[in-house]
């Protein structure tokens, strides 16, 4: 999936992790890993929209404006790291997993669980009383690991109260929350000669497209909150849990928020970084596989910006007719084809 | 007229005796206020067994976990194993690394149970499901292709070492097996296919009857070949998923508490049941029969040899306890014909007290469970032989699996409808009686009423614990899996249902053996038959088992009084 070329959002993560817990170096690649992940799905989800998810947009700067776009992007990075966090569990790389919460094992990773007395339990566990939590009942599912991790080092941490913060965290917290609800239920039976009297059932994790889908539904629905308002709540809020101050009316539960209306993305922006759509290619294409925003995205990204959009007769050589051979060799025939490339000018 | 109905009340006096050998239970005769302390000490030790079930975990735990790919330079040599850190790793999903690579050198390794855990041995057994995840490659067809495989497994075994470490793989088993993977492309919308998974079917790979060691190994290979044909259909695979099934073992605790329990108590009340019978001067009945084998069948199931697994290699509990739960179910079913037949409040023939009379409707159980055991010898006996073997995955096999157990399910249909139909008649007959018994002398009245009393108390037992067996394992079947991050709220609704069902049949089955003994106290009939019929029936009760033609003769007339 890798393409050559391309350049990650290395910083990213770097920024992203300024809580002071040490990690296990596996579950900082696995964040590292799940960045990407995000990445380039919201390349790919955002082809053929004006913004689409430049590089500097993952990697986390001051002068970042709290658009709707910047809610996409918290969120989805959140959402990958749960899948590549759990997707690194099941094979092995992060031994906390599974059946233990405690992934920083130092005593503040305790300070940032909410207090609970299963987990305070849990966090005091050693090896010994690992094995017997494991043989008396499982492990929990890998993605609990995943979600606590986004739970713990993204929602709450220890960063001052402010606007922007409230903001990110909400985000946050809803990028996981669609992984959660996106999870596939799958069951075996194993009764009484193979039957269902007695199933058991785990929850998959989903391809991330999936997931990438759904935050992309979210981000068209992103909700505009006002400034004042957050911060009179998080005034209210310092006096009560911070539980409490997520279930606020002001952040509606399941919908990204955002608090600066975004730029048109029509023009450079030096500000941002952005250079804007011009150059940019767009599609025609007809088929009933289109999506809606690649049906609209020549209107959309050149002619409502003020550029006409220019048609280049290009010769591309394409793989086709491929044979797969596992594991590891493919035939293809190389094709040629016309094809009419159409972008901004 | 009046006649003859002094004549046919006589006649059912003495038919009375004949027809129940066993004159009266102790339900019969026991007080309400017995009755109803005896109904809630049942009902106690029934709650009992769903709390227990609050303390066990859920049955069964998962651990899903995705294999290593390693590179095995040489192919042919087949005696070593592979674990998790082996020399030469490969990522299937970035093709310059497989260059050079043929399918063959393709190790994927699962290390079970992950996560520097063992295996204890209370976790009894273990199934293996493999998860092939399939990706779209650009240039190729969209296809909903069901694929071939052919899997070369192998699975190797070790155990602790006391000062720590583990003893080296030795071999277990292997097989080159063969399965059948439904694969679909539902998302055809996306810009950009390149890498996109295919959704694909589950795919049973093996099943452990006993969780011996404490570390397993697979090593799994997917050859390539094409002339035999094997792996040709096989598109690009970027990552192997094991999910691992295995009992968890805070529930085989709970479990065989349970048990343990249990096995005692209905021993002490076979024992109790049979010295009564005992206690009476006749040869038991029928039912008397059909209930101690009910019993025993239950003492079988509920005996802990569960105990021995965690001692001895045990691969065959699996299907052992699959025989046990059939032959338990099995004469649970027979038993319930059996009552119904024999309270049918009608005399057919003069034959008496014989499993023989009710062999048509027996047959369909019998048929029903033979099938079911030859399936279950093919799938899990076979598994003793080989675990990665299945009935399913050959054509034939499936087939085979198909007939068997569509035939059960024949017989259960055909079972209950016959047992419905009996059930139907049985309560035609009590209404019939109950008009009557206004005008029938008070010891007629009596054996009516009991046996009315005894089936329809059964009737209302069964119908109770069947419904909530029914309506438990439904609900059990929506709640399953729910996703819960802070699982602060350990409850596993799951176990209470294991737990509590298993426990209300063994109270219902306890109940029976207790209720259903013969009583010692005298009916009172004896002394208020009317005078005519007293001599009569002292003469007969006297010497019962010698006047078979006068009881035929006596019986014919009964049904012809029946029809007036």
């Amino acid at each position: 999936m890798k393409a050559a070329g391309e350049v990650y959002p290395g910083q990213f993560t770097k920024n992203l992790l300024q809580v002071d817990i040490e990690l296990d170096p596996n579950v900082i690649d696995s964040i590292k890993t799940g960045t990407i992940l995000a990445f380039e799905h919201c390349r790919n989800v955002f082809r053929w929209e004006r913004w689409n998810c430049p590089t500097e947009d993952f990697e986390r700067h001051k002068q970042q404006r709290a658009n709707k776009e910047l809610a996409f992007t918290q969120a989805i990075t959140a959402a990958g790291i749960v899948h590549a966090v759990t997707k690194n569990c099941s094979r092995g790389e992060i031994s906390d997993c599974g059946c233990n919460s405690n992934f920083g094992g130092t005593t503040n990773s305790q300070k940032v669980d909410p207090p609970s007395s299963s987990k305070q339990i849990e966090l005091n566990t050693n090896v010994k009383d690992k094995t017997v939590k494991w043989s008396w009942g499982g492990c929990s599912d890998d993605s609990t690991y995943g979600l606590r991790l986004v739970r713990d080092l993204l929602e709450n941490s220890k960063e001052n109260a402010t606007v922007l913060s409230y903001i990110e965290k909400h985000n946050y917290r809803l990028g996981k929350q669609i992984v959660q609800q996106a999870m596939i239920k799958k069951c075996r039976c194993h009764g009484v000669s193979g039957s269902c009297s007695l199933q058991t059932c785990w929850m998959q994790l989903p391809p991330f497209h999936i997931i990438s889908k759904k935050l992309k539904e979210k981000y068209r629905k992103a909700r505009r909150l006002i400034s004042e308002n957050i911060e009179a709540t998080i005034a209210l809020g310092n006096s009560v849990k911070r539980e409490d101050r997520t279930s606020n009316f002001l952040a509606p539960e399941d919908s990204l928020v955002f608090l600066e209306q975004s730029l048109d993305y029509c023009l450079p922006d030096q500000t941002q970084n952005w250079p804007g759509t011009k150059g940019r290619f767009c599609s025609r294409t007809k088929s009933n596989r289109t999506t809606a925003s690649e049906k609209r995205s020549c209107r959309n990204l050149c002619r409502q910006c003020g550029y006409k959009v220019r048609r280049e007769k290009m010769v591309v050589r394409k793989r086709c007719n491929c044979v797969f051979q596992w594991c590891c060799s493919v035939k293809c025939e190389m094709c040629s084809e016309i094809v009419e490339e159409l972008y901004c000018d | 007229m009046q006649q003859s109905f002094v004549y046919f009340s006589i006649l059912l006096c003495i038919f009375e005796i004949f027809k129940f050998k066993m004159p009266g239970t102790i339900l019969e005769n026991l007080s309400g206020r017995k009755l109803s302390v005896l109904v809630t000490v049942l009902l106690l030790s029934q709650l009992a067994c769903f709390l227990v079930g609050l303390i066990s975990p859920s049955p069964a735990g998962i651990q899903t976990i995705l294999a290593t790919v390693c590179v095995d330079p040489e192919p042919e040599v087949r005696d070593k194993w592979f674990s998790r850190n082996c020399p030469k790793k490969v990522d299937l999903r970035y093709d310059n690394a497989l260059e050079g690579i043929s399918p063959n050198n393709l190790v994927f390794v699962v290390e079970m149970p992950n996560f520097q855990q063992d295996f204890s041995r209370w976790q009894q057994n273990l199934a293996g499901v493999l998860q092939i995840e399939l990706v779209y490659r650009s240039g190729q067809k969209l296809l909903n292709p069901m694929i071939e495989l052919t899997l070369d497994a192998r699975l190797a075994y070790s155990n602790k070492v006391k000062n720590g470490g583990k003893t080296p793989w030795t071999h277990y088993t292997n097989a080159i097996t063969e399965r059948y993977m439904d694969c679909i492309f539902n998302d055809t919308a996306i810009e950009n296919k390149e890498g996109y998974p295919y959704d694909c079917s589950m795919v049973p790979l093996f099943e452990l009857g006993s969780l011996y060691h404490d570390y397993y190994l697979l090593n799994l290979r997917l050859p390539y070949d094409s002339q035999k044909e094997l792996n040709t259909h096989l598109l690009k695979v970027e990552e192997i998923f094991l999910h691992m099934i295995h009992m968890n073992g805070g529930f085989t605790k709970v479990w065989i508490s349970l048990k343990s329990i249990f096995f005692p108590i209905i021993v002490t009340i076979m024992i109790w049941f049979w010295n009564r019978v005992h206690l009476l001067s006749r040869t038991p009945a029928l039912l008397e029969y059909m209930l101690i084998v009910l019993g025993g069948t239950l003492a079988f199931l509920d005996l802990p040899i569960e105990y021995l697994t965690l001692h001895f290699d045990m691969p065959y509990m699996l299907l052992l306890s699959d025989i046990r739960q059939g032959i338990f179910y099995a004469t649970l079913l027979s038993f319930w014909l059996v009552f119904t037949g024999e309270h049918m409040l009608i005399q057919e023939t003069g034959e008496r007290n014989s499993l023989r009379k009710y062999w048509k409707h027996l047959s369909s159980i019998a048929v029903g469970c033979v099938s079911l055991l030859i399936f279950d010898l093919c799938e899990r006996g076979m598994h003793l032989v080989n675990p990665f073997s299945s009935i399913w995955v050959t054509p034939l096999g499936t087939n085979l699996a198909l007939t068997f157990v569509i035939c059960a399910g024949l017989c259960a249909g055909i079972y209950f409808l016959f047992l419905c139909y009996m059930i139907w008649r049985v309560f035609k007959n009590i209404s019939i009686k109950r008009s009557v018994l206004p005008s029938m002398t008070q010891a007629r009245r009596l054996h009516y009423e009991g046996t009315m009393y005894r089936f329809t108390f059964l009737m209302g037992a069964t119908v109770v614990c069947a419904g909530i067996t029914i309506v438990s394992f439904i609900l059990n079947q929506y709640t399953q899996g729910e996703h819960n991050l802070d699982d602060s709220m350990d409850i596993e609704l799951t176990s209470i249902i294991h737990t509590g069902v298993y426990g209300m049949w063994n109270v219902y089955i306890c109940a029976l053996l207790m209720l259903y003994a013969p009583s010692h106290k005298q009916w009172p009939s004896e002394p208020t038959c009317s005078e005519g019929e007293e001599v009569e029936f002292s003469r007969l009760s006297s010497e019962p088992s010698t006047t078979p033609n006068e009881i035929s003769s006596l019986t014919s007339f009964v049904a012809k009084a029946n029809i007036e």
